[in-house]
């Protein structure tokens, strides 16, 4: 057998894959590195060729020939000279010369026992471990390669949240960098049960993904399901989490995250707690959760650091934000258009001589402010920081006094509009803020179409739809419906934490607190 | 084959669409000229009749060894004579399906919408009943579950409100059975004990998926009983506030009723309250009903109910308006039709036929099983 495949890699030898992409695409078909330098030497000049920061240097390392390899951009050059070459020249009084790849591991055991290394069997790692900032040493005679982490280090300081501000609790958030996140959660959680798995996906980031969850607690079915799809994944690039989200959720075709994100390391911390499984994408600070329900949206890891009457209170004012958000307009062009008999008397005369100017419908109005709105905030979010006075003070002023007083939007239109835009910045989660701004312009347009009762038709077909949709098997709505009397203790309002001791029950699939007798006596941390 | 995907509700499930069932038309469309102030009284005999009917269901198909009423029907009458009465229940279902849509249509034009033409208002009711049943009967269950709260909290806030206008006159209610208790029999049956609670035979079909069949009976027995009440409550809210002449003469008395709230001068007109609870009350009890009828037609043809959605719901909003000129011929026909010629033998007298063929044939299959026990 041995010899067979001696002659496979022998045979493959003479028309070898020569440029670095194939050699990273034929892993099934991987040839062994060659025991001869020079044919390494040439072969990894060719893959190489055309870069400037490619260095491949002839070094003597044990009293034999052998070549050092590394891209100088990815590789801190303190970190070659002390931890390699130092070491290299120390290996020049050894007496006898190494030739078996059993000496190499010794030989390693003697001189670079204190870094990280790696040994390589075959070309295509030799390229990838040079592409990920190793340095990868090989030695004439001798099949296995060793790679060296030499990868420089330069990364973002860990910062406080920009997109999840609290007032009170811990400051810090994830960076780009995927171990640093890891020992931000591991720092957490110290339990021997905390699992992170590795995964590499993208044909050409070899982004490297992160599963992370407590093995004691995260429901085993849904752990195999995200492995799958994340296998199953098959593009070139993953840049963010964001790519990874959209490849691995259940229904793409919806305007509500089916996925949870954050960048603060105890909320992600406390979903794991939960039963939950995080994934870690290296080069993004939002670490995604799942599996996740409507009502995980609502909630803000200052809800348990704060007093339970205050959270609970702060709960309720973001589910009616979040309602406000997308029905307000609706509501306004409902009664105005259709329904006057149910506004208050006194209050439909000021309407109505609000409204006199007027020249447009309702509805024109009202889309008309919104699709401003829409596009001061677009403006806001992506203009350079310089210009933003400018367009603070047009927004404000031009658009919203001026309109009025021009006589083109009501005053109270204004208002309602104002109100919208800012609670549906109320939500603690961006994207699912995101969601009330698609289903509000359509909910204006079939009430425009049918007054309230088009509005509830309209309530009624996104309640249908949330029904229906599922995040890793959880029915979204979840506890809410399917109803589970016992996870009501973290939903609307917060109970006190002395209640809150068992995990909540939706993803376990049915069973009743979906807890084996051991976690449970340990489930009081969540 | 076609297999069919079985898909499970839960206990609380079954009962909010029960409850949700029973009370969703019921409390707002007014009967019972006949009991006059003492209808009230009549709508608990009927609860009574419609516990009994929950409990019948429930026997009816546990003494069939779990299996639902197209799998019953199949299986005694064999393949042909079955075809064409579980055709018969596809039909009876998508009636009552139209006259739903149409009710709701009617109110809707007398109420919020009247310049409205009535086929918008039902195309796009059945848009939405298409949108939940096409989903399964999980998610009908799921919508069912967070309707529930909504509707049960407006139903009482009405009542409350009109509580609080001071409107509520209970010398209205006397004198109790001035008549004795004919006209209350009269209008307990057949009319009231077959609308709603009769209607339930169409649970035959959903009861089958619960995950727990044991604790069906009780569970849809109690469902009725609170769905009971709240009619019965509604009922003597109505004839108290409006008088029991004024309340048989209104097509919609608890609208009527809720006209007369005014509180601090800021809660008026809230009838509108009453139309969005009729309306989800409608929209979950027809999409009961027509997924009732749909999966009659799955076991017919052996294919998914999905296949069939949408021409059976191109048709139900024509029908809803072919059925009847107006709105008065519509009622007429529920009141003296329907209830003798299809609610009698579809909720009454094929089920009871089934049963004693079931019950003949388990006690065939017990003597030639030589007396073990199943």
């Amino acid at each position: 057998m041995k010899v067979f495949k001696r002659i496979v890699s022998e045979k493959r030898m003479h028309h070898q894959p020569s440029t670095a992409s194939d050699l990273l695409q034929n892993e099934k078909q991987a040839a062994e590195i060659s025991t001869y330098l020079k044919l390494n030497e040439e072969r990894y000049n060719k893959v190489f060729d055309k870069n400037f920061d490619f260095s491949l240097k002839q070094i003597h390392i044990a009293g034999q020939e052998g070549l050092i390899l590394y891209l100088k951009s990815m590789v801190d050059l303190n970190k070659i000279s002390e931890q390699i070459m130092e070491r290299v020249a120390q290996t020049q009084r050894q007496k006898d010369c190494i030739t078996t790849s059993k000496q190499l591991r010794t030989f390693q055991k003697d001189y670079f026992a204190s870094v990280d290394v790696e040994f390589l069997q075959y070309e295509h790692e030799v390229v990838w471990y040079v592409l990920s900032g190793y340095t990868v040493i090989l030695i004439a005679g001798i099949k296995t390669g060793m790679a060296i982490n030499t990868a420089s280090s330069e990364q973002r300081a860990i910062e406080q949240s920009n997109t999840q501000t609290i007032i009170r609790g811990p400051k810090d958030s994830f960076t780009e960098s995927i171990s640093t996140n890891i020992s931000l959660i591991r720092r957490r959680i110290k339990n021997p049960q905390l699992i992170c798995e590795n995964f590499m996906v993208g044909k050409d980031t070899k982004t490297s993904i992160c599963i992370t969850y407590l093995e004691s607690v995260a429901n085993p079915e849904i752990v195999d399901e995200i492995r799958k799809r994340i296998k199953g994944v098959n593009v070139n690039a993953i840049f963010d989490s964001g790519n990874l989200e959209e490849l691995i959720c259940d229904q793409v075709i919806t305007p509500f995250p089916t996925i949870y994100h954050s960048d603060r390391p105890d909320t992600v911390a406390a979903s794991i707690i939960e039963g939950k499984i995080a994934a870690i994408v290296d080069g993004t600070p939002f670490v995604l959760t799942m599996p996740v329900v409507l009502t995980d949206f609502f909630k803000v890891s200052e809800d348990y650091y704060q007093g339970f009457l205050m959270s609970s209170f702060v709960r309720i004012i973001r589910y009616v934000a979040f309602t406000l958000s997308w029905i307000l307009p609706a509501i306004y062009i409902g009664l105005t258009t259709f329904h006057h008999e149910l506004i208050p008397t006194a209050l439909v005369f000021t309407l109505q001589a609000q409204r006199e100017g007027v020249p447009f419908p309702a509805v024109v109005e009202i889309l008309l402010m919104e699709t401003t709105f829409e596009i001061l905030r677009e403006a806001g979010v992506r203009m350079p920081r310089a210009v933003g006075q400018a367009v603070s003070i047009v927004g404000t002023l031009v658009i919203g006094q001026a309109a009025v007083e021009a006589g083109v939007v009501s005053n109270l239109l204004v208002i309602i509009v104002a109100l919208t835009a800012i609670a549906s910045f109320v939500s603690p989660i961006y994207s699912f803020g995101n969601a009330s701004r698609l289903l509000r312009f359509g909910l204006i347009l079939i009430t425009a179409a049918l007054g309230l009762y088009g509005m509830i038709i309209g309530i009624v077909l996104v309640i249908t739809h949330l029904a229906s949709l599922r995040s890793f098997g959880t029915p979204y709505l979840a506890p809410l419906g399917p109803f589970i009397v016992e996870d009501q203790k973290d939903v609307f309002v917060r109970f006190p934490m002395r209640q809150l001791k068992k995990r909540p029950a939706y993803m376990m699939d049915g069973t009743k607190t979906g807890m084996s007798a051991d976690s449970k006596q340990e489930g009081g941390n969540s | 084959m076609y297999t069919i995907k079985k898909e499970n509700i839960s206990l609380w499930q079954l009962f909010v669409l029960i409850l949700i069932f029973v009370i969703g038309t019921t409390v707002v469309v007014g009967a019972g000229e006949e009991a006059k102030q003492d209808f009230w009284f009549a709508e608990l005999i009927a609860t009574a009749i419609g516990m009994a009917f929950a409990w019948g269901y429930y026997y009816f198909l546990r003494t069939s060894n779990g299996k639902n009423l197209y799998e019953v029907i199949e299986e005694t009458c064999g393949r042909i004579i079955g075809k064409v009465l579980i055709f018969g229940y596809v039909i009876y279902f998508f009636y009552i399906v139209t006259r739903n849509i149409r009710d709701f249509g009617e109110m809707m034009k007398v109420t919020i919408l009247p310049i409205t033409p009535i086929e918008v208002i039902s195309i796009t009711m059945m848009f939405v009943v298409v949108f939940i049943v096409i989903q399964g009967v999980e998610v009908l269950a799921r919508v069912t579950e967070l309707f529930t709260p909504f509707l049960v909290f407006f139903l009482l806030l009405v009542f409350f409100l009109i509580f609080a206008s001071e409107q509520i006159h209970f010398e209205n209610l006397q004198p109790f059975l001035a008549e004795g208790f004919k006209p209350i029999f009269s209008s307990v049956f057949p009319l009231r004990s077959s609308f709603p609670y009769g209607e339930m035979v169409v649970f035959t079909v959903l009861m089958t998926s619960v995950t727990r069949f044991n604790y069906v009976g009780k569970v849809s027995v109690v469902s009725i009983m609170v769905g009971g009440l709240l009619i019965t409550f509604s009922q003597v809210i109505q004839i108290a506030t409006l008088g029991e002449d004024v309340k048989n003469r209104t097509l919609f008395p608890l609208l009527s009723a809720s006209r007369e709230i005014s509180v601090m001068g800021f809660f008026e007109r809230v009838d509108i309250l009453v139309v969005f609870i009729l309306m989800l009350g409608i929209l979950i009890k027809v999409s009961i009903l027509f997924y009732g009828g749909l999966k009659g037609l799955e076991s017919i043809f052996n294919m998914s109910y999905r296949y069939f959605i949408i021409p059976i719901s191109m048709c139900i909003p024509l029908f809803s308006i072919v059925n009847a000129d107006n709105i008065v011929e519509h009622f007429e026909e529920g009141l003296l039709v329907v209830p003798y010629v299809l609610h009698l033998p579809f909720q009454m007298g094929i089920p009871i036929l089934l049963l004693v063929l079931v019950l003949i044939r388990n006690r065939k299959n017990k003597k030639v099983a030589g007396g073990v026990k199943y």
